[in-house]
Protein backbone atom coordinates (compact mmCIF):
# COMPACT_ATOMS: atom_id res chain seq x y z
CA UNK A 1 0.00 0.00 0.00
CA UNK A 2 1.08 3.22 -1.17
CA UNK A 3 2.03 5.28 2.16
CA UNK A 4 -0.50 8.60 1.60
CA UNK A 5 -3.25 5.81 0.50
CA UNK A 6 -2.10 4.24 4.32
CA UNK A 7 -2.17 7.74 5.80
CA UNK A 8 -5.95 8.75 4.86
CA UNK A 9 -7.20 4.86 5.02
CA UNK A 10 -6.82 4.23 8.36
CA UNK A 11 -9.25 4.07 10.95
CA UNK A 12 -9.97 3.47 15.06
CA UNK A 13 -11.17 0.24 14.54
CA UNK A 14 -13.06 -0.59 17.44
CA UNK A 15 -15.14 -4.43 16.37
CA UNK A 16 -12.76 -7.16 15.52
CA UNK A 17 -13.05 -10.39 13.82
CA UNK A 18 -12.18 -13.52 15.96
CA UNK A 19 -8.92 -14.44 13.80
CA UNK A 20 -5.56 -14.75 15.11
CA UNK A 21 -2.89 -12.60 14.66
CA UNK A 22 0.38 -14.41 13.22
CA UNK A 23 2.86 -13.70 15.93
CA UNK A 24 5.32 -12.82 13.41
CA UNK A 25 3.36 -9.79 11.79
CA UNK A 26 3.05 -8.75 15.32
CA UNK A 27 6.78 -8.88 15.75
CA UNK A 28 6.97 -6.91 12.20
CA UNK A 29 4.56 -3.95 13.57
CA UNK A 30 6.57 -3.25 16.74
CA UNK A 31 9.76 -3.65 14.76
CA UNK A 32 8.04 -0.66 12.29
CA UNK A 33 7.21 1.28 16.04
CA UNK A 34 11.13 1.66 16.76
CA UNK A 35 12.01 3.11 13.47
CA UNK A 36 10.36 6.06 14.50
CA UNK A 37 11.89 9.43 15.11
CA UNK A 38 13.14 10.12 18.98
CA UNK A 39 14.94 12.63 20.31
CA UNK A 40 18.75 12.26 20.80
CA UNK A 41 17.53 8.48 19.94
CA UNK A 42 16.92 7.96 23.66
CA UNK A 43 14.28 5.61 22.45
CA UNK A 44 12.34 5.67 25.80
CA UNK A 45 9.47 3.39 24.41
CA UNK A 46 9.18 0.23 25.97
CA UNK A 47 6.38 -2.31 24.19
CA UNK A 48 4.60 -5.01 25.84
CA UNK A 49 2.62 -7.29 23.67
CA UNK A 50 -0.07 -9.35 24.76
CA UNK A 51 -1.88 -12.32 22.88
CA UNK A 52 -2.54 -14.31 25.86
CA UNK A 53 -6.43 -14.60 26.43
CA UNK A 54 -6.61 -14.09 30.46
CA UNK A 55 -4.43 -11.46 30.01
CA UNK A 56 -6.42 -9.59 27.56
CA UNK A 57 -9.34 -10.38 29.18
CA UNK A 58 -8.17 -8.75 32.28
CA UNK A 59 -6.36 -5.67 30.69
CA UNK A 60 -9.77 -5.06 28.84
CA UNK A 61 -11.68 -5.91 32.04
CA UNK A 62 -9.49 -2.18 32.96
CA UNK A 63 -9.92 -0.56 29.96
CA UNK A 64 -13.09 1.17 29.21
CA UNK A 65 -11.97 2.47 26.20
CA UNK A 66 -11.51 -0.76 24.64
CA UNK A 67 -14.86 -1.44 23.26
CA UNK A 68 -14.98 -4.16 20.98
CA UNK A 69 -12.72 -7.69 21.71
CA UNK A 70 -9.53 -7.24 19.82
CA UNK A 71 -7.20 -10.23 19.59
CA UNK A 72 -3.90 -8.22 20.60
CA UNK A 73 -2.85 -5.37 22.79
CA UNK A 74 0.31 -3.84 22.61
CA UNK A 75 0.73 -2.02 25.82
CA UNK A 76 2.73 1.11 24.72
CA UNK A 77 4.79 2.39 27.60
CA UNK A 78 7.63 5.18 28.63
CA UNK A 79 10.43 3.74 30.32
CA UNK A 80 11.58 6.61 32.67
CA UNK A 81 15.66 5.53 32.87
CA UNK A 82 15.51 5.84 29.85
CA UNK A 83 14.07 9.30 29.87
CA UNK A 84 16.94 10.91 32.01
CA UNK A 85 19.03 10.34 29.13
CA UNK A 86 17.30 13.58 27.94
CA UNK A 87 19.08 15.47 30.13
CA UNK A 88 16.83 18.06 30.55
CA UNK A 89 14.76 19.02 33.40
CA UNK A 90 11.27 19.94 32.44
CA UNK A 91 10.97 18.95 28.85
CA UNK A 92 12.24 15.02 29.22
CA UNK A 93 8.89 13.82 29.75
CA UNK A 94 7.37 15.99 26.92
CA UNK A 95 9.80 14.39 24.30
CA UNK A 96 9.24 10.63 25.98
CA UNK A 97 5.41 11.49 25.07
CA UNK A 98 6.26 12.77 21.40
CA UNK A 99 8.34 10.22 20.52
CA UNK A 100 6.25 7.49 21.56
CA UNK A 101 3.39 8.61 19.93
CA UNK A 102 5.59 8.73 16.55
CA UNK A 103 6.59 5.23 17.04
CA UNK A 104 2.59 4.39 18.21
CA UNK A 105 1.72 6.04 14.84
CA UNK A 106 4.26 3.76 13.12
CA UNK A 107 2.90 0.96 15.02
CA UNK A 108 -0.78 1.62 13.45
CA UNK A 109 0.35 2.23 9.63
CA UNK A 110 2.35 -1.30 9.95
CA UNK A 111 -0.75 -2.86 11.24
CA UNK A 112 -2.41 -1.70 8.08
CA UNK A 113 -0.09 -3.02 5.55
CA UNK A 114 -1.44 -6.03 7.19
CA UNK A 115 -4.79 -5.53 6.80
CA UNK A 116 -4.85 -5.39 10.59
CA UNK A 117 -7.34 -3.03 12.17
CA UNK A 118 -5.97 -0.75 15.24
CA UNK A 119 -7.38 1.64 17.65
CA UNK A 120 -5.35 3.17 20.26
CA UNK A 121 -7.12 3.80 23.83
CA UNK A 122 -5.92 6.08 26.59
CA UNK A 123 -9.28 5.48 28.53
CA UNK A 124 -7.49 2.83 30.85
CA UNK A 125 -6.84 2.15 34.21
CA UNK A 126 -2.70 3.01 34.06
CA UNK A 127 -2.04 1.40 37.44
CA UNK A 128 -4.17 -1.69 37.15
CA UNK A 129 -2.94 -2.49 33.98
CA UNK A 130 1.09 -1.74 34.96
CA UNK A 131 0.13 -3.95 38.00
CA UNK A 132 -1.22 -6.98 35.80
CA UNK A 133 1.95 -7.43 33.77
CA UNK A 134 4.06 -6.67 36.44
CA UNK A 135 5.83 -3.69 34.83
CA UNK A 136 8.50 -1.91 37.02
CA UNK A 137 7.83 0.97 38.42
CA UNK A 138 10.40 2.70 36.01
CA UNK A 139 8.17 1.51 32.92
CA UNK A 140 4.80 3.09 33.16
CA UNK A 141 2.05 2.42 30.03
CA UNK A 142 0.58 5.05 28.60
CA UNK A 143 -1.07 3.97 25.58
CA UNK A 144 -2.89 0.85 24.51
CA UNK A 145 -3.35 -0.35 20.50
CA UNK A 146 -6.12 -2.82 20.13
CA UNK A 147 -5.55 -5.25 17.29
CA UNK A 148 -7.62 -7.78 15.02
CA UNK A 149 -8.90 -7.79 11.81
CA UNK A 150 -11.51 -5.52 11.31
CA UNK A 151 -15.01 -6.85 12.04
CA UNK A 152 -16.32 -2.65 11.29
CA UNK A 153 -14.36 0.07 9.63
CA UNK A 154 -15.81 3.10 10.73
CA UNK A 155 -16.27 5.65 7.79
CA UNK A 156 -13.47 8.66 7.86
CA UNK A 157 -14.81 11.53 10.09
CA UNK A 158 -14.92 15.11 8.59
CA UNK A 159 -11.30 16.83 8.54
CA UNK A 160 -11.19 20.99 8.96
CA UNK A 161 -10.46 22.35 5.49
CA UNK A 162 -6.29 22.55 5.20
CA UNK A 163 -6.83 26.43 5.28
CA UNK A 164 -7.55 26.31 8.65
CA UNK A 165 -5.18 24.46 10.23
CA UNK A 166 -2.03 25.30 7.48
CA UNK A 167 -1.08 28.88 6.49
CA UNK A 168 2.23 29.35 4.31
CA UNK A 169 5.11 31.46 5.30
CA UNK A 170 3.39 32.97 8.52
CA UNK A 171 0.35 33.31 10.51
CA UNK A 172 -1.68 34.96 8.46
CA UNK A 173 -0.10 33.81 5.27
CA UNK A 174 0.92 35.95 2.42
CA UNK A 175 -1.38 38.89 1.09
CA UNK A 176 -2.16 39.79 -2.33
CA UNK A 177 -0.68 36.58 -3.82
CA UNK B 1 -26.17 -19.01 23.59
CA UNK B 2 -27.05 -18.78 27.43
CA UNK B 3 -24.58 -20.96 29.53
CA UNK B 4 -25.63 -19.90 32.62
CA UNK B 5 -26.63 -23.54 34.22
CA UNK B 6 -22.87 -24.08 33.61
CA UNK B 7 -21.15 -21.53 35.25
CA UNK B 8 -20.10 -21.87 39.31
CA UNK B 9 -21.04 -19.62 41.97
CA UNK B 10 -16.82 -18.69 41.38
CA UNK B 11 -17.26 -18.51 38.18
CA UNK B 12 -20.18 -16.26 38.87
CA UNK B 13 -18.52 -13.98 41.28
CA UNK B 14 -15.21 -13.82 38.93
CA UNK B 15 -18.34 -12.46 36.06
CA UNK B 16 -19.18 -9.70 39.00
CA UNK B 17 -15.70 -8.66 40.03
CA UNK B 18 -14.66 -8.19 36.46
CA UNK B 19 -17.61 -5.97 36.25
CA UNK B 20 -16.96 -4.11 39.31
CA UNK B 21 -12.62 -3.18 38.09
CA UNK B 22 -14.59 -1.95 35.27
CA UNK B 23 -16.81 0.45 36.92
CA UNK B 24 -14.25 1.50 39.41
CA UNK B 25 -11.87 1.87 35.83
CA UNK B 26 -14.47 3.95 34.05
CA UNK B 27 -15.18 6.00 37.13
CA UNK B 28 -11.57 6.71 37.89
CA UNK B 29 -10.90 7.09 34.05
CA UNK B 30 -13.73 9.80 33.73
CA UNK B 31 -12.11 12.34 36.20
CA UNK B 32 -10.27 13.73 33.78
CA UNK B 33 -11.83 12.81 30.59
CA UNK B 34 -13.98 14.47 27.94
CA UNK B 35 -17.86 14.67 29.29
CA UNK B 36 -19.41 12.84 26.32
CA UNK B 37 -17.42 9.83 27.79
CA UNK B 38 -19.58 9.35 30.44
CA UNK B 39 -22.94 8.37 28.64
CA UNK B 40 -20.81 5.67 26.83
CA UNK B 41 -18.73 4.58 29.76
CA UNK B 42 -22.26 3.87 31.30
CA UNK B 43 -24.02 2.32 28.04
CA UNK B 44 -20.81 -0.28 27.99
CA UNK B 45 -21.24 -0.73 31.78
CA UNK B 46 -25.12 -1.43 31.41
CA UNK B 47 -24.25 -3.91 28.28
CA UNK B 48 -22.03 -6.03 29.98
CA UNK B 49 -24.14 -5.97 33.00
CA UNK B 50 -26.71 -7.41 30.68
CA UNK B 51 -24.52 -9.77 29.44
CA UNK B 52 -24.06 -11.02 33.35
CA UNK B 53 -27.50 -11.33 33.76
CA UNK B 54 -27.96 -13.62 30.39
CA UNK B 55 -24.68 -15.41 31.47
CA UNK B 56 -26.29 -16.44 34.84
CA UNK B 57 -29.58 -16.83 33.65
CA UNK B 58 -31.18 -14.11 35.38
CA UNK B 59 -32.16 -12.45 31.60
CA UNK B 60 -36.11 -12.43 29.89
CA UNK B 61 -37.07 -11.71 26.68
CA UNK B 62 -37.07 -7.88 27.62
CA UNK B 63 -33.37 -7.13 28.63
CA UNK B 64 -32.28 -9.64 26.03
CA UNK B 65 -33.82 -7.27 23.34
CA UNK B 66 -32.09 -4.37 25.01
CA UNK B 67 -29.07 -6.08 25.44
CA UNK B 68 -29.26 -7.11 21.35
CA UNK B 69 -30.19 -3.12 20.86
CA UNK B 70 -27.18 -2.34 22.32
CA UNK B 71 -25.10 -4.74 20.69
CA UNK B 72 -26.22 -3.57 17.06
CA UNK B 73 -26.50 -0.01 17.79
CA UNK B 74 -23.67 1.02 20.21
CA UNK B 75 -21.41 1.60 17.53
CA UNK B 76 -23.46 4.55 16.18
CA UNK B 77 -24.29 5.71 19.32
CA UNK B 78 -20.41 5.84 20.38
CA UNK B 79 -20.17 8.14 17.19
CA UNK B 80 -23.18 10.50 17.40
CA UNK B 81 -24.24 12.67 20.64
CA UNK B 82 -27.75 13.12 19.36
CA UNK B 83 -28.05 9.50 18.49
CA UNK B 84 -27.38 8.48 21.31
CA UNK B 85 -29.61 10.85 23.41
CA UNK B 86 -32.33 9.87 21.68
CA UNK B 87 -31.73 6.18 22.42
CA UNK B 88 -31.28 6.68 26.24
CA UNK B 89 -34.06 8.76 26.27
CA UNK B 90 -36.55 6.22 24.57
CA UNK B 91 -34.46 3.22 26.82
CA UNK B 92 -35.39 5.14 29.54
CA UNK B 93 -39.30 5.71 28.73
CA UNK B 94 -39.13 2.07 27.93
CA UNK B 95 -37.52 1.17 31.55
CA UNK B 96 -40.30 3.45 32.85
CA UNK B 97 -43.26 1.30 31.31
CA UNK B 98 -41.88 -1.98 31.86
CA UNK B 99 -40.81 -0.78 35.69
CA UNK B 100 -44.87 0.05 36.00
CA UNK B 101 -45.92 -3.17 34.56
CA UNK B 102 -44.09 -4.73 37.48
CA UNK B 103 -45.55 -2.71 40.61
Amino acid sequence: MELLEALKKRRSVRFFKDTDIDKTKIQSILEAATWAPTAGNVQPWFFVAVTEKNILANIKTFSPGIIGVPKAVIVACIDYERVKQFNISDESELLATIDLSMACQNLMLAALEYGIGTCAVRSFNQVAVAKILDLPETIKPQLLIALGYPAKVPPAPPKLPLNEVVQYEKYGGIENE
Amino acid sequence: MNKSHELSKDEIKKCFLSYICYLFSAAYGLIKEPKAYGPIRLLCAAEKLLEILKEINLTDDYLENLLLSINEKKDELLSDGVKMEKFLEEVSLNLAVKLKEQA
